[in-house]
């Protein structure tokens, strides 16, 4: 797992854990049924309080990332690949919108988009 | 007039008017070792007064200013120069006075001359003192010099009372001899002394400006 | 571009400490900030620069002439504002202004009053009663005040509240505008200060060990957060305050624009991840055992 914090960072703290964390589990860097370090260990290793641990923990099982066991830690769910797919979908598609819009201001299309995607993809 | 010269003469015209009023007075109402004694306190009143005047003077606010050390400088000298210029007016006046009863002669208008002409250049020694080593050093060589001073004068006083042996300093020979042409002696002594003070205030001018305004 | 002060060598030896052979040149019209820690000679090399102390070596060229020469020519043409400003203790700031206004040529005793209403500093309020704020702001309102083209501050925000330290902040980049104004500031909290100064030097153990123009300093410094194994050796290796923890490690580079191409995979692979670095954090790595 690779969870490192920046103070500079836009997002807060609590979000870049939920962040790296969805990350880690969306690469398989976290499998199903891994266990998740404590609240306390996680606090402790990125030297930040114990609440925003706990935050981005209780956003985690929320999403449906996570499921805690009373006494016995947080562990990944069982979550299919394909729904972590979906919602990154939905995130893309917004990024795109963005993107296909303020390219149109050049004169490029989505054409042009998709060919740059092809080179890229080849990289 | 220059605001520099005018907070710090606040410092010596109380200290002269002190000195005038307290002490200075007895040259015109007492008899003899009036003329003897009092002088010898002027020099003590004037670094006092220095003293009271470097105390409240604040020359890290002073450097900022469009001023150069050269010229706050020479401010200080010309107070130090004022005082004793002023005081030997006095009591040059008040001594030409006493000379219709007896009670001054020709040497005491030397003698006085004497007394002054030390002053500044004692005064100006002090005051490069204070810019080389700061206040907090000069203070109490300040405190312990008017302390000597005071004392040396008091014993004197009581000497001269008390022991026929005791010599006058206004009476020693070369004061006497010097005495024969009193103004012209006067004019002498003074012309050295503003040498020797010139000389100073080159000194001075240039410990002000290596000094870091720390006072 | 003109160069409105220029400093070459200065060296000067207290009992414990020492200004090494200090170089700079401060061009016209721009806002330059020195930053370093505690003791590490901004004070001292201020009060030289601005003609309040002299140095035991070295020169010091102010528009063009040293102070020894046009003393009272350059100290009305630059506006000092010290760390703890010296005035009379028991006089009253009207009374200072009536002191200081002679000795100007271009007294703007109007706009020192419009200043101190800004800054909510009492002209009859002795000096003594100024909180240690007041003073700064009373300070700089007398640098303000007769026509300074160059001024130089020692740690100005220190003391401010929030709004003035804004303010002031402000009037510094309103000053500037124009072009034929120029500021240099001492900090050694960057705070505020770093945000306005467009030229950076660091100062520590008196010398300068660093200068450059903001932008082009923190274009080339960044945090590298990344995977242990992430990174290749040699890029790891030039890291600086580096951080190992549990789940990641984070280092500084200050070689950022070249080490872009050889970060790319990583970069994309989500091993490596980038960060913009703060000037504390480059000047932290400056500092002899930070």
């Amino acid at each position: 797992m690779f969870v490192v914090l920046s103070p500079a960072h836009p997002d807060p703290m609590y979000k870049q854990v939920t962040d790296q964390i969805k990350d880690a589990i969306a690469s398989g860097d976290l499998k199903p049924n891994d266990r998740l370090p404590s609240v306390r260990e996680l606090s402790e290793a990125l030297n930040v309080s114990a609440i925003t641990i706990k935050r981005a923990y209780q956003d985690l099982e929320t999403g449906g990332f996570v499921l805690t066991r009373a006494g016995l830690g947080s562990y990944v769910a069982p979550v299919e690949r394909d729904a972590l797919r979906e919602r990154k979908l939905a995130e893309l598609q917004e990024e795109l919108r963005r993107l296909v819009r303020s390219s149109a201001k050049f004169g490029i299309t989505a054409g042009d988009i998709v060919r740059l995607t092809r080179q890229v993809e080849g990289d | 007039m220059d605001p520099i010269l005018r907070r710090s003469s606040f410092f010596y015209v109380t200290a002269l008017i002190t000195y005038m009023g307290l002490m200075g007075r007895f040259m015109l109402t007492r008899d003899w070792p009036a003329f003897e004694v009092i002088p010898l306190f002027l020099p003590v009143w004037l670094i006092s007064g220095m003293a009271a005047s470097e105390h409240d003077e604040r020359y890290a606010f002073l450097r900022m200013l469009p001023v150069p050390d050269r010229t706050v400088a020479r401010t200080k000298f010309i107070l130090v120069l004022s005082f004793a210029a002023v005081a030997w007016a006095l009591m040059t006046g008040v001594a030409l006075v006493r000379m219709g009863d007896g009670l001054a002669g020709s040497p005491t208008l030397v003698y006085l001359t004497l007394v002054c002409v030390s002053a500044i250049l004692i005064g100006a020694c002090y005051q490069i003192g204070i810019w080389r080593y700061g206040l907090s050093i000069m203070f109490p060589v300040i405190g312990v010099s008017v302390a000597a001073g005071l004392a040396l004068a008091i014993i004197h006083v009581a000497n001269l009372k008390y022991a026929d042996e005791w010599p006058a300093l206004s009476r020693l020979g070369v004061v006497e001899w010097l005495g024969g042409a009193p103004w012209i002696s006067s004019a002498v002594l003074i012309a050295l002394a503003l040498l020797a003070f010139r000389a100073l205030l080159h000194l001075g001018v240039r410990v002000k400006a290596a000094s870091e305004a720390h006072l | 571009m003109d160069t409105v002060l220029e400093a070459t060598d200065l060296t000067k030896h207290y009992e414990d400490f020492s200004l090494r052979g200090v170089s700079l040149a401060i061009r016209a019209g721009s806002i330059s900030g020195i930053f370093g820690p505690n003791a590490a000679g901004k004070s001292t090399l201020l009060r030289v620069l601005a003609g309040q102390a002299p140095a035991h070596q070295g020169s010091v060229q102010v528009f063009g002439s040293a102070y020894a020469d046009a003393e009272q020519d350059l100290k009305n043409r630059i506006g000092y504002v010290p760390q703890e400003p010296v005035f009379y203790p028991d006089k009253t700031v009207q009374w200072l202004a009536r002191f200081a206004a002679p000795y100007f040529a271009r007294w703007d005793g109007a706009g020192f009053y419009k200043l101190l209403d800004e800054f909510k500093v009492n002209p009859l309020k002795k000096v003594k009663h100024l909180s240690g704020g007041q003073k700064t702001l009373l300070s700089i309102a007398m640098a303000l005040s007769h026509g300074a083209e160059l001024l130089i501050l020692d740690e100005p925000t220190a003391g401010l509240d929030v709004v003035h330290r804004r303010a002031l902040l402000d009037r510094l980049r309103a000053f500037v505008a124009g072009g034929d104004r120029t500021v240099l500031a001492a900090s050694h909290i960057t705070d505020g200060l770093d945000e306005i100064a467009e030229e950076i030097w660091f100062l520590d153990d008196g010398r300068v060990v660093a200068h450059e123009d903001k932008d082009d300093l923190l274009a080339r410094w960044k945090w590298v957060h990344f995977k242990d194994g992430a990174l290749p050796k040699a890029i790891e290796e030039g890291l600086v305050r580096v951080k190992r923890l549990p789940f990641g490690s984070s280092g500084l580079t200050g070689d950022f624009l070249n080490l872009r191409g050889a970060l790319a995979g990583p970069l994309a692979s989500g091993d490596v991840r980038l960060d913009n670095a703060t000037l504390e954090d480059v000047l932290l790595s400056f500092i002899k055992g930070a």
